[in-house]
């Protein structure tokens, strides 16, 4: 009947499911690896998996067996002497998807390579099981109330790693992103008794300062290697360079009296940052700044450049909940729903999920937000005082040095 | 005239009188009942129900033909004929101008269009779109008739490329009609389309544009024999759950053996 007609087309239901994935190990010993790379695969949310012990498939029969227990696909996983080779099955046709062998220098980083892999063929889209999320971390010590530490956090685990101590107040740290294979390295304001300066920091902590000038220099930006946003006590400045001239040049982009912060880049180099309560989009062609058109106080917006989505908090009957708009600043969303405050969000690289400090009963601690299924996680403890997180590129460096 | 009469019935001139008023009025009220009987219509409206998949018949008619019906999506055609044919037992007149009669059936979106038109115009609007006169048609307005696209002669299921819906204009008052023929194969489709909705999951983390469209070969027990994906969504977790929904499901006996194109 409908073979000589048109296609039958099926509507998508309401509620979308996890993804079921069978992970499939050959003995005892890869229990371990096969524990590791399911605790990363199902702490993003959209996969289901379940470790099996079994042997590798013979014939097809084997694999549309599993079809039948209610995977979608099966990962199995073989175990060498320094690398793991792996092959993804997809159950409904018995067919391999994807097939590798993979190793590293630790046995987590290869799981994180795995399960990127793996994702990214499954979802056509990159994760975030190679970033990281940059925060502050409050350590007051008996001697200095206000020392302060900047830490790195692991999206899926929440294990986290301090590489700047400073015995004074660090704020805002913001990842370089600059080319490919190039050093990766941190950008973050230090209080001084003079002023606040901006400091660069690798991932083994060695420092050096960016900017060290009168004023408070607090919120930054960066596209690439050329053009850096920066807020100078609450005015915005574009420094940009020149690389035939090999010349910098500050260009002031706000007024001065308006106190300005949280600077963000879009995919078109727009600059999106926030101003006494209000969301402000600064066009650069027309270098004007143009109000988005959003009522209530907001603040802290950051832009996901590949989606030119904008988060920002937004105050909501007198708790501020984390709100979403498009790069115009229409099609407003409340994303958090929670009682405590949200403040500083940033956007995961893939868009799909939220980092942000939750505030609430005099505790600050990170929190992580899955945009798929509205899942909040808490990844740091109770009784840390963090804050400002930034999420990192995905990047392999990153992990090289656990 | 009345000198003609009383020649031929040779009958008193006051007789002849009495006799044609007798006949005009009976003549006249005559006319009355088949005028009345014509002009009154029956109506049908459909209306919103408790869940937007469910709507409410009513129809109310000449000679007691009215009622009320509750269905959802697979009934909704059955339940709009309901009335008529209640309409064609109690009385001639009407059968006389009946016609095959179903809710339009939206392909491209795979459910009735009422559902679309619901949605985007104001429910006093709907109840006066879905009204069906069965009296004289009108001369002066046109009746829109929308028609389904004529099904393609080929070997080859084809997948064509995404239908835009037809924009419907809130005003028409004019019911859509189609073959009896037609509405048989809108109830077996929406019986597919039942069928294998049971088990559609889409994964999170897809964009919502995603498309696939997948080629099955049904067997002679109702089950999946061949999955063939025939466009891909260029996501394999969305063309993979969207396979494992057609190889779950068990489809209606009208295509036992046959191929069908589905476009999730």
């Amino acid at each position: 009947m409908c073979a000589q007609e048109n296609s039958i087309k099926i509507t998508k239901p309401q509620a979308a499911q996890a993804f079921s994935l069978a992970l499939v190990y050959e003995n005892e010993t890869m229990r371990e690896d096969a524990s590791l790379l399911q605790k990363m695969l199902a702490s993003t949310g959209v996969f289901d998996v379940s470790c099996v012990c079994g042997s590798m498939p013979v014939c097809r029969k084997n694999i549309i067996d599993y079809m039948h227990k209610g995977f979608s696909a099966i990962l199995f996983i073989q175990a060498h002497k320094d690398h793991i080779s792996w092959r993804l099955y997809d159950t409904t046709q018995a067919e391999m998807l994807l097939g590798k062998t993979t190793g590293s220098s630790s046995r987590e980083l290869t799981a994180r390579l795995v399960a990127d892999a793996v994702y990214m063929h499954l979802f056509n889209h990159e994760s975030y099981f190679l970033t990281k999320i940059a925060y502050i971390k409050k350590s007051p010590t008996a001697r200095n109330k206000k020392g302060t530490e900047l830490a790195l956090l692991d999206p899926a685990d929440g294990t986290s790693r301090t590489i700047l101590k400073d015995t004074r107040t660090l704020v805002a740290p913001q990842w370089s992103r600059g080319k490919q294979g190039k050093k990766i390295w941190l950008s973050v304001s230090e209080f001084t008794p003079s002023n606040v300066r901006l400091l660069g920091t690798d991932l083994q902590g060695h420092t050096w300062s960016i900017i060290d000038n009168e004023g408070t220099y607090v919120g930054t930006a960066q596209q690439d290697d050329a053009t850096f946003v920066y807020v100078r006590s609450g005015v915005l400045w574009l420094y940009t360079f020149d690389k035939i001239t090999k010349k910098g040049k500050h260009t002031r982009l706000t007024k001065k009296g308006q106190i300005c912060g949280c600077p963000s880049l879009l995919q078109s180099g727009d600059i999106v940052y926030s101003c006494q309560g209000k969301i402000y989009r600064y066009d650069r062609q027309t270098q004007t700044n143009n109000l988005l058109p959003i009522s209530g106080n907001c603040l802290a917006p950051d832009a996901h450049a590949p989606s030119n989505r904008i988060i920002f908090s937004r105050s909501v009957n007198g708790v501020l909940q984390l709100h979403s708009v498009d790069a115009q600043g229409n099609n407003l969303k409340q994303i958090t729903h929670g009682p405590g405050n949200k403040v500083d969000a940033c956007w995961s690289p893939c868009g799909n999920y939220i980092a942000y400090t939750r505030c609430a009963q005099n505790q600050e601690q990170i929190a992580l937000f899955n945009c798929l299924n509205g899942v909040e996680r808490i990844l740091t403890p109770e009784h840390q005082l963090c804050g400002y997180p930034s999420w990192s590129a995905s990047d392999m460096s990153l992990y090289a040095f656990n | 005239m009345l000198r003609l009469l009383q020649k031929k019935f040779r009958a008193d001139p006051d007789v002849i009188h009495y006799a044609l008023f007798v006949v005009t009025i009976h003549g006249m009220l005559g006319l009355i009942f088949f005028g009345a009987l014509r002009e009154n219509p029956l109506r049908i409206t459909i209306k919103k129900a408790h869940s937007a998949s469910h709507v409410r018949v009513t129809w109310t008619g000449s000679k007691n033909t009215e009622g009320k019906a509750y269905a959802g999506p697979l009934a909704k055609a059955a339940i709009a004929e309901k009335p008529i044919q209640q309409a064609k037992q109690k009385s001639k007149k009407v059968e006389r101008v009946l016609k095959p009669l179903t809710l339009p059936f939206d392909h491209a979106q795979g459910k009735l269009a009422q559902d679309e038109r619901r949605r985007t115009v104001p429910a006093q609007v709907i109840s006066r779109f879905s009204t069906i006169n069965l009296g004289p048609k009108k001369k002066k307005k046109k009746p829109v008739v929308v028609k389904h696209v004529k099904p393609v002669v080929s070997p080859v299921p084809i997948v064509p490329a995404p239908v835009t819906p037809v924009a419907v204009e809130p005003v028409e008052e004019e019911p859509v009609i189609l073959s009896v023929h037609e509405h048989q194969q809108e109830q077996e489709l929406l019986e597919i389309i039942d069928a294998v909705r049971r088990w559609w999951q889409p994964p999170l983390g897809v964009a919502a544009g995603a498309l696939c469209a997948i080629k099955v070969k049904v067997s002679q027990e109702g089950a999946v024999q061949e999955v063939i994906v025939e466009q891909s969504s260029g996501v394999p977790a969305y063309d993979i759950a969207a396979k494992s929904a057609l190889l779950k499901s068990i489809f209606p006996k009208k295509v036992w053996g046959k191929e069908c194109v589905f476009q999730f």
